[in-house]
């Protein structure tokens, strides 16, 4: 009882968190004040369902910001999706503009 | 779809790229995507179906629960045998076999193993529970580093003394350079390089990487706009016979990374040597504890000895974590070996290739 009770919990955070390497985008909507900047916690909006993050690794990180979270942390800011930005990288490609080394 | 979050998925964006993707693809390539994540993404999204059909992926090594050593479980699964220890860790170890069982037998046996979504519930669990010793099974990639790191970094400041780390952590480039120190064993001539990794430490090293070994790369996100715009990015170069790194993610990824995260990293963490499952040692391939926060170390604290000598008999997880066979060339895979009873870590995984084939499919609906 016990048992299977604990595989569908296995099963149910593997659905709901996935892999490892997963990061999921989300919104800042609050944060933490009066803490060591590191330990900052802050409520990320992840389409509709909240959860409390830790945001230590943002610099500056402000309600509003859009950052990517990984295993209950936000690991660094994200942009949202622009086609055209996609489109423009692609030419910037072929216009063999190519390697960002150096 | 401007300013969303589901443009990454956009069909037509997507279509397009493959139509790119198909003219400027002249001849046959291989690509390995290295990231577990990215392999389980293309089935997925069953990019695969729209490829040109002389691009052949080769699954990487880029699955922390897959390359943990059966050494590090079985000390593991020791330690929760012990009434005053809670082990805990991330859901996907549970399943992974090590010797004899896996950490799910363990915790049926009465051991208080538990799972965490971050890390840090683990500081909570020690803070609460005193008279435990709370273990931390520290497995992942730089991605999943600067949790620990914190974690660590917290415990140190607030004076926690019943919690430990046993750390598995692994770096992806010392394990990328591994795999290619021996040329003849490569067959890979471009590298999708995981994005969130990158993330965290930038790519400034693969950029070294890329000219070490002449590859091109490109720093590639885990929609499937972004698995594709990789694809083109690392194609091209690849046409034209060029090395180097592209940030195809740059949505996310910065030359230099997470500057804080790095920073952290390095005052909690130092580079040790690795034991890979499948693979073996790698120099300076992982992260242990740095001098400073040494008492948390777990092997210390429990005089742990971590034995890497067995090998899977009937499990070829390591060849395909190189990037040298491929899940439909074991002759167990969905028979005797599946992710109801996995023989090998790369059937257990949400990133192991084994189960992304399980679960979606052969790629392509080619054999």
């Amino acid at each position: 009882m016990g048992l299977a009770w604990f595989i569908l919990g296995v099963s149910e955070a593997r659905r709901r968190f996935g892999s490892m390497c997963l990061a999921v985008p989300g919104r800042v909507v609050s944060i933490d004040t009066g803490v060591d900047p590191l330990d900052r916690m802050g409520m990320v909006d992840f389409g509709g369902v909240t959860r409390r993050i830790a945001l230590g690794l943002i610099e500056d990180a402000q309600p509003g910001d859009d950052v990517l979270v990984h295993a209950g942390m936000a690991i660094e800011r994200v942009q949202r999706w622009e086609a055209e930005e996609v489109w423009d990288l692609l030419r910037r490609w072929e216009d063999g503009d190519g390697t960002d080394e150096g | 779809m401007k300013g969303d979050w589901s443009g990454g998925r956009d069909s037509g964006l997507v279509l397009a790229l493959a139509d790119a993707l198909g003219r400027e693809t002249r001849r046959s390539w291989r690509i390995m995507e290295v990231c577990g994540g990215q392999t389980h993404a293309f089935m997925r999204f069953g990019l695969g179906d729209i490829l040109p059909t002389g691009l052949e992926l080769i699954h990487g090594p880029g699955c922390p629960v897959c390359v943990t050593s059966v050494g590090a479980i079985d000390a593991v699964i020791g330690l929760a045998a012990r009434p005053e220890v809670t082990v805990c860790t991330f859901g996907d170890m549970l399943r992974v076999p090590g010797t004899r069982g896996d950490l799910l037998t363990a915790k049926a046996r009465g051991g208080d193993v538990r799972i965490y979504y971050s890390p840090m519930q683990a500081l909570e669990w020690a803070r609460t529970e005193p008279g435990r010793e709370v273990m931390v099974f520290a497995v992942g990639f730089e991605t999943t580093a600067p949790s620990y790191a914190l974690l660590l970094d917290r415990a140190m400041r607030e004076g926690v003394h019943n919690l430990s780390v046993l750390s598995a952590l692994v770096l992806v480039p010392p394990v990328l350079r591994h795999l290619w120190k021996d040329g003849s064993r490569s067959r890979v001539e471009g590298l999708l390089a995981p994005g969130h990794v990158c993330a965290v430490t930038g790519f400034e090293e693969y950029e070294a990487l890329a000219r070490e070994i002449r590859i091109p790369v490109a720093v590639t996100g885990f929609e499937p706009v972004e698995l594709m715009s990789g694809l083109l990015a690392c194609v091209r170069l690849m046409e034209r016979g060029e090395s180097g790194v592209v940030n195809a993610y740059p949505r996310v990824v910065q030359r230099e990374g997470n500057r804080r995260a790095r920073a952290l990293l390095e005052d909690v963490f130092r580079v040790e040597r690795r034991y890979l499952r499948g693979i073996g040692w790698i120099e300076s391939g992982g992260w242990g504890l740095s001098e400073t926060h040494a008492r948390f170390d777990a092997q210390e604290r429990f005089g742990l000895d971590l034995c890497h000598a067995a090998a899977d008999v009937q499990c070829i997880s390591g060849r395909i974590l190189q990037g040298l066979a491929k899940p439909l060339e074991c002759p167990v895979f969905g028979t005797a070996c599946t992710p109801e009873r996995p023989l090998g870590p790369t059937m257990v995984s949400s990133e192991g290739a084994c189960a992304a084939y399980y679960r979606y499919g052969v790629p392509g609906g080619r054999s």
